[in-house]
């Protein structure tokens, strides 16, 4: 039995539905999801600005976590608020939507292209790919040109992509694919079949390394990730 | 249910049973390990030339195999063939030293690779290199035992392993460590329990991997690097 919850860090639950749908179909029999949202903070993540905004509320629904008795956390935005935070804090697995897609991705092709929401969101991308140490393996961040929260709006995500990745496959080089955003959902497969390569939803992604490292026993390094110090913090 | 084709790239069978008693056990409940080993070739690989042996039977055993399966792992830490299996599949291969680098990657900045015999240290460099991951490899380090040994005094080997973590965590600051040799999982556990890092066993990590390309139904891509090759007469 694997206990995993999943935190979409921002003060909304209008993707839990979508996202749970898609855990539950790809998930393992004896895995057991928990969404939840955290209810200060941003509705949306775009850039850094947001991030910040999000990552105390999200690092404290982390921290429950242990307590709660989870064997493992994804926190479930391609900006990876709080990931490192939480590793610090915490012994079981804490996955990162980017850090789980970017890894993997890389053992798939010669280079990949992220497809992102907007193109002020790139940086944020940008700083995490250097921190991961896949900027080279990255030709190239594309955005659609649409903001997070009106990704709701199916047939404009479902058209934008299309485009998008073609141009990153035919423009770029990329000989895989990767959302660079959580709630870019239920397009892998068919963009997969038309272009012929290989495309990641970054969320179920995480969902299944976060399972292959309870099933393995593994956890971050704490010598990585050490403990906090035990002083007064304050919110 | 998912099945899988494990190939140990050896012309010797002593490692099946184990090997497949023990992935199997690290496997999905509806995970079904089929394992062989090659007819030709070294009886151990640590070396480019031992690896290059290897690789013709591997690619004859994924040839003659491939349709019956859902994804086939290439069971060595040097990953012999790894890259011409995946020109000829569909399907995901995966190997071990590829799959444990990454995992690696993602529990820490920066890991040391245990391995076998001196030979291997550029090897496993020059493979971190084509990954980009040369930035997050601390070190290669070797116990200076070679494979067909590392049984004949377990607790020994174990030992040397774990003092060979130590120096990599206390000289090269590194945060985990990867075994670098498919031989040593049955000497995980101790290593494991005595290791003060996350210690990453290749075989099991590469299962993983190979199990969750199959779940999300993703193998590698046929646009560049692993091209299908162009058809034409090959004789040995």
């Amino acid at each position: 039995m694997k206990r995993i919850k999943v935190i979409v860090p921002v003060n909304t639950s209008i993707w839990n539905e979508s996202i749970l749908e898609i855990f539950e179909k790809n998930k393992d029999s004896d895995t057991l999801i928990d969404i939840v949202n955290i209810t200060k903070g941003p509705e949306a993540i775009e850039q850094h600005y947001d991030e910040v905004w999000s990552e105390l509320f999200t690092l404290r629904e982390a921290e429950k976590a242990e307590v709660e008795g989870y064997d493992g956390i994804i926190i479930y935005c391609f900006g990876d608020p709080a990931v490192r935070a939480a590793k610090e804090k915490l012994r079981i697995p804490v996955v990162g939507i980017m850090e789980a897609s970017i890894h993997f991705a890389s053992l798939l092709g010669k280079r990949f292209s992220i497809i992102t929401t907007r193109n002020e969101g790139k940086f944020a991308t940008e700083d995490l790919l250097k921190l991961y140490g896949f900027e080279k393996k990255c030709v190239s961040i594309r955005a659609l040109g649409i903001e997070v929260l009106n990704l709701v709006d199916r047939s404009r995500l479902r058209k934008a992509a299309l485009e998008t990745c073609r141009l990153a496959v035919e423009d770029d080089g990329a000989d895989v694919l990767v959302f660079g955003c959580g709630s870019i959902l239920g397009l892998r497969e068919e963009i997969s079949e038309i272009l012929k390569l290989p495309v990641i939803e970054p969320g179920i992604t995480a969902l299944k390394i976060c399972e292959d490292l309870i099933d393995v026993g593994l956890t971050h390094s704490k010598r990585a990730y050490p403990m906090p110090l035990n002083i007064k913090r304050q919110i | 249910m998912r099945r899988i084709l494990v190939i140990n790239p050896i012309a010797d069978d002593r490692w099946n049973q184990a090997d497949g008693d023990y992935l199997q056990s690290t496997a999905r409940k509806d995970t079904i390990v089929d394992i062989v080993n090659i007819e030709k070739g070294a009886s151990s690989i640590e070396s480019f030339y031992d690896e290059a042996h290897a690789v013709p039977g591997v690619l004859k055993v994924i040839r003659e195999n491939k349709d019956r399966y859902d994804g086939i792992m290439i069971n060595c830490f040097a990953d012999p063939g790894l890259n011409p299996a995946r020109e000829i599949c569909e399907i995901p291969v995966a190997g071990p030293g590829e799959s444990a680098m990454i995992v690696a990657s993602m529990l820490g900045h920066r890991f040391s690779i245990i391995s076998v015999l001196k030979n291997v240290v550029p090897m496993f460099e020059m493979k971190a290199a084509v990954m980009g991951l040369s930035k997050r490899l601390a070190s290669v380090k070797y116990i200076d035992v070679p494979v067909l040994a590392l049984e004949n005094n377990p607790d020994t080997t174990v030992e040397s392993i774990v003092e060979k973590i130590n120096e990599a965590v206390e000289k090269d600051s590194a945060e985990v460590a990867v075994l670098g040799c498919t031989g040593m999982l049955s000497l995980y556990r101790k290593v494991k329990d005595k290791a003060g890092i996350p210690v990453v066993e290749p075989a099991a990590a590469s299962l993983k991997i190979l199990e969750t390309l199959i779940d999300l139904g993703i193998s590698h891509s046929k646009k560049g690097l692993y091209l299908t090759p162009v058809f034409k007469k090959i004789t040995w």
